[in-house]
Protein backbone atom coordinates (compact mmCIF):
# COMPACT_ATOMS: atom_id res chain seq x y z
CA UNK A 1 0.00 0.00 0.00
CA UNK A 2 1.24 3.26 -0.95
CA UNK A 3 2.75 5.63 1.95
CA UNK A 4 0.06 8.15 2.64
CA UNK A 5 0.85 12.09 2.51
CA UNK A 6 -0.50 15.55 3.61
CA UNK A 7 1.29 18.17 1.92
CA UNK A 8 0.49 21.71 3.68
CA UNK A 9 1.41 25.06 2.02
CA UNK A 10 -0.11 28.30 1.75
CA UNK A 11 0.01 28.05 -2.01
CA UNK A 12 -2.08 25.87 -4.35
CA UNK A 13 0.86 25.72 -6.67
CA UNK A 14 3.02 24.60 -4.53
CA UNK A 15 1.13 21.99 -3.51
CA UNK A 16 -0.09 20.97 -7.12
CA UNK A 17 3.58 20.72 -8.24
CA UNK A 18 4.52 18.33 -4.81
CA UNK A 19 1.31 16.38 -5.93
CA UNK A 20 2.58 15.72 -9.18
CA UNK A 21 5.77 15.05 -7.99
CA UNK A 22 4.43 12.59 -5.34
CA UNK A 23 1.81 10.66 -7.06
CA UNK A 24 4.18 9.77 -10.16
CA UNK A 25 6.23 8.51 -7.42
CA UNK A 26 3.78 6.16 -6.27
CA UNK A 27 2.72 8.34 -3.03
CA UNK A 28 -0.82 8.74 -2.09
CA UNK A 29 -1.93 12.50 -1.48
CA UNK A 30 -4.54 12.18 0.70
CA UNK A 31 -5.03 15.62 1.84
CA UNK A 32 -3.62 19.14 1.73
CA UNK A 33 -4.08 22.30 4.01
CA UNK A 34 -4.05 25.80 3.37
CA UNK A 35 -2.24 27.48 6.33
CA UNK A 36 -1.29 25.90 9.81
CA UNK A 37 -4.34 25.33 11.14
CA UNK A 38 -5.75 23.36 8.60
CA UNK A 39 -2.66 21.52 8.69
CA UNK A 40 -3.08 20.56 12.00
CA UNK A 41 -6.90 19.21 11.75
CA UNK A 42 -6.14 17.48 8.57
CA UNK A 43 -3.22 15.94 10.25
CA UNK A 44 -5.98 14.60 13.36
CA UNK A 45 -8.70 13.43 10.59
CA UNK A 46 -6.65 11.39 7.91
CA UNK A 47 -3.20 10.61 10.26
CA UNK A 48 -1.04 10.24 7.30
CA UNK A 49 2.16 8.51 7.50
CA UNK A 50 4.25 11.95 6.40
CA UNK A 51 3.17 15.39 6.57
CA UNK A 52 5.34 18.39 4.10
CA UNK A 53 4.95 21.62 5.76
CA UNK A 54 5.53 25.51 4.87
CA UNK A 55 6.36 27.56 7.73
CA UNK A 56 5.55 31.35 6.07
CA UNK A 57 1.95 30.48 5.96
CA UNK A 58 -0.97 32.50 7.48
CA UNK A 59 -3.08 32.26 10.60
CA UNK A 60 -0.68 29.60 11.62
CA UNK A 61 2.51 29.63 10.52
CA UNK A 62 4.68 25.67 9.84
CA UNK A 63 6.39 25.94 13.09
CA UNK A 64 3.60 26.21 15.42
CA UNK A 65 1.77 23.51 12.90
CA UNK A 66 4.71 20.90 13.71
CA UNK A 67 4.78 21.80 17.19
CA UNK A 68 0.88 20.63 17.63
CA UNK A 69 1.35 18.04 15.15
CA UNK A 70 4.63 16.12 17.36
CA UNK A 71 2.49 16.83 20.53
CA UNK A 72 -0.11 14.64 19.06
CA UNK A 73 2.01 12.19 17.57
CA UNK A 74 5.59 12.40 18.71
CA UNK A 75 6.31 9.73 15.64
CA UNK A 76 4.70 11.86 12.97
CA UNK A 77 7.40 12.40 10.43
CA UNK A 78 7.73 16.05 9.09
CA UNK A 79 9.69 17.76 6.20
CA UNK A 80 9.69 21.37 5.95
CA UNK A 81 9.02 22.41 2.56
CA UNK A 82 9.72 26.36 2.77
CA UNK A 83 11.78 29.32 0.96
CA UNK A 84 13.46 30.48 4.16
CA UNK A 85 16.96 29.82 3.06
CA UNK A 86 18.37 30.85 6.75
CA UNK A 87 20.33 28.79 9.46
CA UNK A 88 17.90 29.90 12.28
CA UNK A 89 14.76 28.64 11.06
CA UNK A 90 16.55 25.56 9.99
CA UNK A 91 18.11 25.56 13.51
CA UNK A 92 14.59 25.92 14.43
CA UNK A 93 12.20 23.69 12.64
CA UNK A 94 14.88 20.90 12.68
CA UNK A 95 14.95 21.09 17.10
CA UNK A 96 11.08 21.12 16.68
CA UNK A 97 11.38 17.80 15.50
CA UNK A 98 11.52 18.25 11.68
CA UNK A 99 13.12 15.12 9.62
CA UNK A 100 14.40 17.35 6.31
CA UNK A 101 14.18 20.72 5.29
CA UNK A 102 13.90 21.46 1.37
CA UNK A 103 14.47 25.20 0.04
CA UNK A 104 12.03 26.44 -2.60
CA UNK A 105 12.64 26.31 -5.36
CA UNK A 106 12.75 22.55 -5.03
CA UNK A 107 14.08 20.08 -7.26
CA UNK A 108 11.94 17.12 -8.04
CA UNK A 109 15.09 14.53 -7.20
CA UNK A 110 15.58 16.83 -3.63
CA UNK A 111 11.46 15.76 -2.66
CA UNK A 112 12.13 12.38 -3.88
CA UNK A 113 15.11 11.82 -1.84
CA UNK A 114 14.01 14.03 1.47
CA UNK A 115 10.35 11.28 1.47
CA UNK A 116 12.50 8.69 0.66
CA UNK A 117 14.62 9.01 3.82
CA UNK A 118 12.00 9.61 6.27
CA UNK A 119 10.41 6.36 4.83
CA UNK A 120 13.22 4.68 5.42
CA UNK A 121 13.43 3.53 1.65
CA UNK A 122 17.02 5.13 0.79
CA UNK B 1 22.85 49.37 -13.54
CA UNK B 2 22.24 52.97 -12.33
CA UNK B 3 22.40 53.44 -8.94
CA UNK B 4 21.09 57.22 -9.08
CA UNK B 5 18.99 57.75 -12.29
CA UNK B 6 16.23 59.79 -10.39
CA UNK B 7 16.91 61.45 -6.72
CA UNK B 8 20.07 60.36 -4.84
CA UNK B 9 22.44 57.72 -4.88
CA UNK B 10 22.47 55.43 -2.07
CA UNK B 11 25.95 54.87 0.09
CA UNK B 12 28.31 52.54 -0.67
CA UNK B 13 27.08 49.95 1.86
CA UNK B 14 23.43 49.68 0.29
CA UNK B 15 25.09 49.18 -2.70
CA UNK B 16 26.72 46.34 -1.92
CA UNK B 17 23.63 44.78 -0.56
CA UNK B 18 21.28 45.69 -3.43
CA UNK B 19 23.64 44.66 -5.56
CA UNK B 20 24.27 40.60 -3.91
CA UNK B 21 20.13 40.64 -3.29
CA UNK B 22 20.04 41.05 -7.26
CA UNK B 23 22.27 38.55 -7.62
CA UNK B 24 20.38 35.99 -5.44
CA UNK B 25 17.53 36.92 -6.73
CA UNK B 26 18.30 36.51 -10.46
CA UNK B 27 19.31 32.36 -9.37
CA UNK B 28 16.05 31.83 -7.65
CA UNK B 29 14.02 32.99 -10.15
CA UNK B 30 15.80 30.85 -13.09
CA UNK B 31 15.84 28.09 -10.99
CA UNK B 32 11.76 28.55 -10.13
CA UNK B 33 10.67 29.28 -13.57
CA UNK B 34 13.09 26.71 -15.03
CA UNK B 35 14.12 28.96 -17.85
CA UNK B 36 17.00 31.35 -17.62
CA UNK B 37 16.48 35.00 -16.71
CA UNK B 38 18.63 37.95 -16.21
CA UNK B 39 17.75 40.60 -13.86
CA UNK B 40 18.89 43.84 -14.29
CA UNK B 41 18.94 46.69 -11.56
CA UNK B 42 17.21 49.55 -13.37
CA UNK B 43 17.59 51.99 -10.12
CA UNK B 44 18.48 52.30 -6.93
CA UNK B 45 17.58 55.92 -5.66
CA UNK B 46 16.73 58.11 -2.65
CA UNK B 47 13.45 59.75 -3.60
CA UNK B 48 10.06 61.52 -2.62
CA UNK B 49 7.43 59.00 -2.57
CA UNK B 50 4.67 61.37 -4.27
CA UNK B 51 7.19 61.70 -7.35
CA UNK B 52 8.05 57.95 -7.52
CA UNK B 53 4.07 57.25 -7.39
CA UNK B 54 3.72 60.23 -10.21
CA UNK B 55 6.42 58.58 -12.29
CA UNK B 56 4.85 55.23 -12.08
CA UNK B 57 1.55 56.14 -12.65
CA UNK B 58 2.78 58.06 -15.79
CA UNK B 59 4.42 55.21 -17.15
CA UNK B 60 1.95 52.57 -16.93
CA UNK B 61 -0.95 53.51 -15.13
CA UNK B 62 -3.01 51.71 -17.87
CA UNK B 63 -1.55 48.29 -17.13
CA UNK B 64 -2.95 45.64 -15.39
CA UNK B 65 -1.06 43.75 -13.07
CA UNK B 66 -0.62 40.80 -10.70
CA UNK B 67 1.43 41.84 -7.76
CA UNK B 68 2.78 40.33 -4.53
CA UNK B 69 3.56 42.27 -1.47
CA UNK B 70 5.74 41.00 0.59
CA UNK B 71 5.90 42.62 4.16
CA UNK B 72 9.78 41.69 5.85
CA UNK B 73 9.57 42.10 9.36
CA UNK B 74 12.83 41.87 12.06
CA UNK B 75 15.89 44.02 12.62
CA UNK B 76 15.86 45.70 8.93
CA UNK B 77 12.26 46.07 7.90
CA UNK B 78 11.21 46.36 4.90
CA UNK B 79 8.78 45.59 1.41
CA UNK B 80 8.82 43.89 -1.22
CA UNK B 81 7.04 43.75 -4.67
CA UNK B 82 7.25 41.73 -7.42
CA UNK B 83 4.63 42.19 -10.25
CA UNK B 84 4.19 41.22 -14.20
CA UNK B 85 1.48 42.69 -16.39
CA UNK B 86 -1.71 40.04 -16.13
CA UNK B 87 -0.22 38.36 -19.58
CA UNK B 88 2.89 37.51 -18.72
CA UNK B 89 1.87 36.09 -15.23
CA UNK B 90 0.27 33.28 -17.38
CA UNK B 91 3.13 32.38 -19.33
CA UNK B 92 5.45 32.61 -15.58
CA UNK B 93 2.92 29.90 -14.01
CA UNK B 94 3.02 27.58 -17.70
CA UNK B 95 6.72 27.81 -16.90
CA UNK B 96 6.90 27.07 -13.20
CA UNK B 97 4.13 23.61 -13.97
CA UNK B 98 6.40 22.98 -17.15
CA UNK B 99 3.28 23.17 -19.21
CA UNK B 100 3.32 23.85 -22.90
CA UNK B 101 3.38 27.77 -23.01
CA UNK B 102 -0.45 29.09 -23.55
CA UNK B 103 -2.17 26.24 -21.45
CA UNK B 104 -2.64 28.96 -18.69
CA UNK B 105 -5.81 31.05 -20.26
CA UNK B 106 -7.89 32.14 -17.19
CA UNK B 107 -6.50 34.08 -14.15
CA UNK B 108 -7.69 31.41 -11.83
CA UNK B 109 -5.60 30.33 -8.29
CA UNK B 110 -2.94 28.81 -9.90
CA UNK B 111 -1.64 32.38 -11.48
CA UNK B 112 -2.13 34.35 -8.43
CA UNK B 113 -0.66 31.65 -6.69
CA UNK B 114 2.29 31.07 -9.04
CA UNK B 115 2.89 35.38 -8.51
CA UNK B 116 2.47 34.74 -4.65
CA UNK B 117 4.87 32.16 -4.41
CA UNK B 118 7.39 34.19 -7.04
CA UNK B 119 7.21 36.54 -4.19
CA UNK B 120 7.74 34.66 -1.53
CA UNK B 121 10.85 33.01 -2.77
CA UNK B 122 12.24 36.32 -3.86
CA UNK B 123 11.90 38.19 -0.86
CA UNK B 124 13.12 35.12 1.26
CA UNK B 125 15.93 35.40 -0.93
CA UNK B 126 16.75 38.77 0.05
CA UNK B 127 16.01 37.82 3.77
CA UNK B 128 18.76 35.22 3.09
CA UNK B 129 21.60 38.03 2.09
CA UNK B 130 20.79 40.14 4.86
CA UNK B 131 20.91 37.23 7.26
CA UNK B 132 24.14 35.99 6.25
CA UNK B 133 25.52 38.87 5.21
CA UNK B 134 24.64 41.61 7.71
CA UNK B 135 24.23 39.08 10.70
CA UNK B 136 20.25 40.61 10.75
CA UNK B 137 17.48 38.87 11.67
CA UNK B 138 14.55 39.02 9.25
CA UNK B 139 11.84 36.67 8.38
CA UNK B 140 9.03 37.32 5.62
CA UNK B 141 5.11 37.10 6.10
CA UNK B 142 2.76 35.36 3.67
CA UNK B 143 2.35 37.07 0.59
CA UNK B 144 -0.64 39.28 -0.41
CA UNK B 145 -1.38 39.20 -4.17
CA UNK B 146 -3.21 41.40 -5.70
CA UNK B 147 -4.92 41.92 -9.33
CA UNK B 148 -5.08 45.67 -10.76
CA UNK B 149 -4.13 48.73 -12.25
CA UNK B 150 -0.08 49.44 -11.66
CA UNK B 151 -0.84 52.92 -10.05
CA UNK B 152 -3.47 51.15 -7.55
CA UNK B 153 -0.54 47.89 -6.72
CA UNK B 154 1.73 50.72 -5.87
CA UNK B 155 0.25 52.86 -3.72
CA UNK B 156 -0.55 50.14 -1.70
CA UNK B 157 2.86 49.13 -1.53
CA UNK B 158 4.23 52.73 -0.38
CA UNK B 159 1.08 53.80 1.23
CA UNK B 160 2.66 52.69 5.10
CA UNK B 161 5.79 53.92 4.33
CA UNK B 162 4.30 57.16 2.69
CA UNK B 163 2.63 57.82 6.32
CA UNK B 164 6.06 57.31 8.37
CA UNK B 165 8.62 59.01 5.88
CA UNK B 166 9.21 61.27 2.88
CA UNK B 167 11.81 60.56 1.84
CA UNK B 168 12.33 56.72 0.38
CA UNK B 169 14.98 54.76 -0.82
CA UNK B 170 13.85 52.73 -3.92
CA UNK B 171 15.36 49.71 -5.31
CA UNK B 172 14.28 48.77 -9.16
CA UNK B 173 14.93 46.14 -11.23
CA UNK B 174 13.84 44.62 -14.40
CA UNK B 175 13.59 40.41 -15.27
CA UNK B 176 14.36 39.49 -18.63
CA UNK B 177 13.34 35.77 -19.24
CA UNK B 178 15.07 34.34 -22.26
CA UNK B 179 13.19 32.83 -25.33
CA UNK B 180 9.90 34.48 -23.87
CA UNK B 181 10.80 38.30 -23.83
CA UNK B 182 9.03 38.57 -21.10
CA UNK B 183 9.15 41.57 -18.49
CA UNK B 184 8.70 41.73 -14.78
CA UNK B 185 9.55 44.37 -11.87
CA UNK B 186 10.36 44.31 -8.32
CA UNK B 187 10.84 47.19 -5.94
CA UNK B 188 12.44 46.84 -2.53
CA UNK B 189 11.56 49.57 -0.48
CA UNK B 190 13.42 49.77 3.07
CA UNK B 191 11.48 50.69 5.91
CA UNK B 192 12.78 54.14 7.75
CA UNK B 193 15.60 53.07 9.62
CA UNK B 194 16.56 50.13 8.20
CA UNK B 195 19.57 52.02 5.89
CA UNK B 196 20.48 52.99 9.23
CA UNK B 197 21.16 49.25 10.39
CA UNK B 198 23.21 48.25 7.42
CA UNK B 199 25.22 51.25 8.05
CA UNK B 200 25.75 50.55 11.32
CA UNK B 201 26.90 46.86 10.25
CA UNK B 202 29.69 48.51 8.49
CA UNK B 203 30.65 50.51 10.64
CA UNK B 204 31.28 47.79 13.01
CA UNK B 205 33.04 45.70 10.47
CA UNK B 206 35.66 48.66 9.51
Amino acid sequence: MAHRILIVDDAPIIRLMLKDILTANGYAVVGEGGDGNEGVEKFKELSPDLVTMDITMPEKDGIRAMEEILALDQKARIIVITAIDQRESLMEAIRVGAADYIIKPFETDRVLSAVRRAFGEE
Amino acid sequence: MDMSADGSRPNKAVELIIQLSIDRVSQLFSKFIKVGAKISLEKAYVTDLSEASARINAEDVQSEVIGSIVDVAGDAPFKFLFYAEAPTCLILTDLILQRKVGTSTDFDIYVRSAMQEIGNILASGVCSVFAADFNIRIKPTPPKVAHDFLGTIFQEFVMETAAESDQVLIVESRFHVVRYNLRCNMFILPSPGTEGVINNFFLDQI
